[in-house]
């Protein structure tokens, strides 16, 4: 089912929006480097904030930073190595390129799950379906059938259940609970089976199994995906290709730089990948008002 | 040529010797609207279903069945699937896939064509059948009447050259019965597709029907046009499915017409209008004589009425262009003196001498919704339900009617008002008496896995404090599928009964089942039995819980009209006998023939309830087609025995 969403980048394609999600996240846990770091969760945040509203996103963010705050705690206690010993908790050593690694692995966390909250406002059901039914076609129609199986079955079960309470079945103790709970599965299975026999008929009356399918969908390419996938591929690869080459490391000690020309160009290729459907929004802004 | 041709079809299932096609031939024009009718259990559901080869039932097949003169039983039929689309009567089961457009793909996919064309064709049928403004919906959150559309868009989507439909709106409800049958009028006059369908509502397909094939035990006993089938019945004496007539053909064969039968309540106006016409004349043409004094001038203004009922006939004949004009000419006459006479006649409305029995149950201004932040369901719902009367409550979808019922049965709490019940017993007759650990009888145990969940439902039964008395009410949900949980009626029935010695429950079970005429089904599968044998059997388990108050939801839901009068005389005997019984209904021709009372429910709260026929001759769309065709010729004609009675006793 499709809401009515407010977001621009719900009009492209599920393909652009699938794969970009998926390169963000990829993006997200490649590199640790402080300021990648920062930046995929500022961006982040500012896309889940618009994409949720702050009643939803504060909640995600709770989680984010606690995730946050947990792994930069953990990691030095449990990661011993790195060359600069700050100080000794109890036999265990704290170092202080474990202490930072926890920090940015954590904020890479905390980043993947605001991104995430992010996914699930841009790919609906139906459109990761379309993405799945390209990868396997025959899976697909066996999910879409078994979604409305779902909803079906519960309302079965509620009407059996409802029925026999009516009945004057009563549920007094635990035992009771358990035979109306076999007896209440004992019809929905014929009732649910009997069914099927007739959803046969139907997908058999409708040619089912004659010829091979084709697989449909409502979604068509227009020119602004391919605008989009065009820039998105380049950003990306500009972006992928300084990361490999300026790696950060963080043991046995740190090395790597954070400002240098290749540096700047890559956090601005980053910054504009991952606010690439803010930008979006906002050009659409700019058009209603100007 | 004709576009599908039967010839000599003889057709038995397997296991049985009587087969259910006998010697049926049939040829199906192009563009013609084929409607199959006949009694439940005649044959119309395996003949229709025998047309399309795909889901064709198994058994022993003789004869012909040609598809454009291909042969179709032998040739692979790969054609035939495209062309021939078939509709089931089950909304839901017939629904595959999880959202709308993915159901009106589906058969085409199935086709195996490209996106291109199956997307030009998806958005073809969409906008014809008005489905855009939920294209993109989920399937489940479809009422029923937009289910049973989808699944005439999903395969009208494929283009057929042929539908074929088994009873499509027999699950519906009366007002989505309606447009789904208008739909399938636009279907047939703007596409000319070739339509056959099985119905056993009369009233409303045949006014579409080019030719009405009846059938009986498995024989097709009449081939022709509606008006001609209607004439054929009438003019036998008592027609074996003359119950299932349209009002008006009812009325005019009780008054004995036999040339120009009305089918419409539009024609049954006319026609009506002219009945009383000639009838007047005739009694002031006898009176004439019998004085034998009148002038001339008054002889002619006697006859002039005759005469210009004579043209009138004619005019009826010719019933497209004028009817409408002719019908509201002669209605402004007549209606003038009738509203007079109607509105006195409001008060003097004959209300029933029964002496107000005991109040069983009382609703007193109940509020309820189902969370907090939904709106009341039900607002300020106050009723009476009352010994030894039949209630209906009717209104439309959503209206809170189910709601209303599950409230009366206790299964929902109210937010605000009470439900107060009554604990008097009125028939203390036979209690069943309180004796565990019963043993199971013989020749019914099942399954091994049936037998071990059996035990184990025994079990509970035995730890089961039930009181010995009978339940206070008891509730018939919507489909009785949802109550059968054993492999044979009979055990189905002797699970209502576990807490008696397996002799006395026998005993209790033949007498309902004899009751409700229901014996030679008692060995077969819950899920074997036709819809109103199902509403039966389910009838069958309530009643032996002895319930004083019987709260019953939708209860004619897919019956055919005999299947309903049987459920009518059970519970009027049900009621006599001192049982409170509420029907929660759509169908508007049962409530005013069998029920006592009737209150409409609107907006969550009841607007008007009262004596069921008051109620009916009070409403002006909410009411029987008897009483539409009667409105401002006869007073408070109700159903179509009304309308006979009156008409003759007028006469005399």
């Amino acid at each position: 089912m499709s809401k009515p969403t407010r977001h621009i980048f719900h009009i492209y394609h599920p393909a652009v929006v699938f794969s970009y999600i998926i390169a963000a996240l990829v993006f997200a846990m490649l590199t640790f480097q402080p300021l990648y770091v920062l930046i995929t969760f500022i961006c982040g945040s500012t896309y889940a904030l618009y994409l949720n509203r702050w009643r939803q996103f504060r909640l995600t963010l709770a989680g984010a930073l606690l995730i946050w705050l947990m792994i930069a705690l953990l990691n030095p206690v449990f990661n011993q190595s790195g060359a600069t010993v700050l100080f000794y908790a109890g036999r265990r050593m704290i170092t202080r390129e474990s202490l930072l690694y926890g920090i940015m692995s954590g904020g890479a966390l905390a980043s993947v799950l605001i991104w995430f909250s992010c996914y699930r406002q841009l790919m609906n059901h139906e459109k990761f379906l379309y993405i799945f039914n390209r990868v396997f076609p025959v899976l697909a129609l066996m999910l879409s059938m078994i979604s409305r199986l779902l909803p079906v079955t519960r309302y079965k079960a509620r009407q059996i259940l409802t029925a026999q309470k009516a009945m004057g079945i009563k549920t007094a103790d635990r035992r009771q609970k358990l035979h109306s709970g076999i007896r209440a599965s004992s019809i929905l299975m014929s009732w649910t089976m009997e069914d099927s026999i007739e959803t046969a008929d139907s997908m058999r009356a409708r040619g089912y199994g004659r010829q091979r399918r084709s697989t449909y969908s409502v979604f068509s390419w227009s020119k602004h995906d391919t605008a989009a996938a065009a820039v998105l591929i380049t950003l990306a690869a500009g972006n992928l290709l300084l990361i490999i080459r300026q790696p950060f490391v963080y043991f046995p000690v740190l090395s790597g730089s954070l400002i240098s020309a290749a540096n700047l160009t890559g956090y601005t290729l980053h910054v504009l990948f991952l606010w690439y459907p803010v930008i979006l929004e906002m050009r659409e802004r700019l058009r209603w008002h100007y | 040529m004709a576009l599908l041709k039967l010839e000599h079809m003889t057709f038995t299932y397997p296991g049985t010797d009587q087969p259910a096609l006998k010697d049926v031939s049939l040829a199906v024009d192009p563009s013609d609207f084929v409607v199959v009718c006949g009694p439940s259990g005649c044959g119309k559901t395996t003949l229709v279903r025998s047309l399309k080869r795909e889901i064709a039932p198994h058994g022993a097949l003789d004869g012909r069945l040609s598809y454009q003169g291909h042969d179709m039983l032998s040739e692979s039929h790969d054609l035939c699937a495209s062309a021939i689309g078939f509709v089931m009567q089950d909304p839901d089961a017939q629904i595959v896939t999880d959202t709308v457009w993915h159901e009106l793909a589906f058969g085409l996919e199935n086709m195996g064509l490209p996106t291109s064309v199956i997307r030009r064709r998806v958005a073809e049928t969409a906008h014809f059948f008005g489905i855009n403004t939920w294209f993109e919906r989920s399937v489940f959150s479809l009422s029923g009447g937009q289910k049973q559309v989808l699944n005439l868009a999903g395969v009208m989507a494929m283009q057929p050259d042929i539908l074929i439909l088994d009873e499509p709106v027999a699950q519906l409800d009366p007002i989505a019965a309606k447009e789904f049958i208008s739909v399938l009028k636009r279907i047939h006059l703007e596409l000319g597709t070739t339509v056959v369908m099985t119905e056993h509502m009369l009233e409303d397909v045949f006014p579409l029907a080019d030719t009405v094939v009846y059938m009986e035990q498995g024989r097709i006993s009449f081939i022709g046009s509606p008006e001609a089938f209607v004439r054929s019945a009438v003019t036998s004496r008592s027609h074996p499915y003359e119950k299932a007539f349209p009002a008006a053909v009812k009325i005019a064969r009780d008054l004995g017409e036999v040339s120009h039968i009305p089918i419409t309540v539009n024609q049954g106006r006319v026609w009506l209008q002219n009945y009383q016409k000639n009838k007047l004349s005739d009694q002031k043409r006898s009176a004439g004589r019998q004085e034998q004094v009148l002038s001339s001038h008054q002889k002619m203004r006697a006859d002039a009425p005759d005469k210009a009922s004579d043209g009138l006939e004619k005019q009826y004949a010719q019933t497209n262009k004028e009817k409408h004009l002719s019908a509201d000419r002669q209605a402004d006459t007549s209606s003038v003196t009738m509203r007079q006479k109607q509105s006195t006649s409001d008060v003097q409305l004959p209300s029933k001498p029964k002496p107000p029995g005991l109040k069983l149950l009382k609703a007193d201004s109940i509020w309820f919704r189902y969370q907090p932040d939904l709106p009341f369901v039900l607002q300020n719902f106050s009723c009476d339900i009352i010994a030894g009367e039949i209630l209906a409550i009717v209104g439309g979808n959503g209206s809170g009617k189910s709601t209303a019922l599950h409230i009366m049965s206790g299964l929902a709490r109210p937010q605000r008002g009470k439900m107060v019940r009554s604990n008097l017993r009125l028939d203390s007759s036979n209690p069943p008496p309180d004796q565990p650990g019963r043993t199971q009888p013989e020749g019914t145990a099942g399954s091994g896995k049936k037998r071990i969940w059996r035990r184990l439902l025994r079990k509970g039964k035995q730890a089961d404090s039930r009181p010995s008395e009978s339940v206070f009410s008891a509730m018939l949900p919507q489909n009785p599928k949802a109550l059968f949980i054993e492999d044979t009626v009979y055990d189905d029935l002797s699970d209502s009964l576990s807490h008696m010695p397996p002799d006395a429950a026998s005993e209790q079970i033949q007498a309902i089942a004899s009751d409700l005429r229901i014996q030679h089904l008692l060995h077969k599968h819950p899920y074997d039995l036709s819809g109103g044998e199902q509403q039966k059997a389910a009838l069958a388990k309530l009643l032996l819980l002895q319930p004083q108050v019987m709260l019953l939801d939708e209860p004619t839901k897919g019956l055919d009209i005999y299947a309903k009068h049987d459920l009518a005389a059970i519970l009027k005997r049900q009621s006599q006998q001192g049982k409170a019984i509420v029907i929660v209904t759509h169908d508007i021709e049962f409530a005013a023939a069998y029920t006592d009372r009737c209150a409409m429910i609107f907006n969550g709260e009841i607007t008007c309830i009262d004596q069921a026929k008051a109620f009916f001759a009070g409403n002006t769309f909410y009411t029987t087609a008897a009483n539409r065709m009667s409105r401002g010729i006869l007073e408070n004609a109700v159903t179509c025995e009304d309308v006979v009675s009156q008409c003759i006793s007028q006469k005399t």
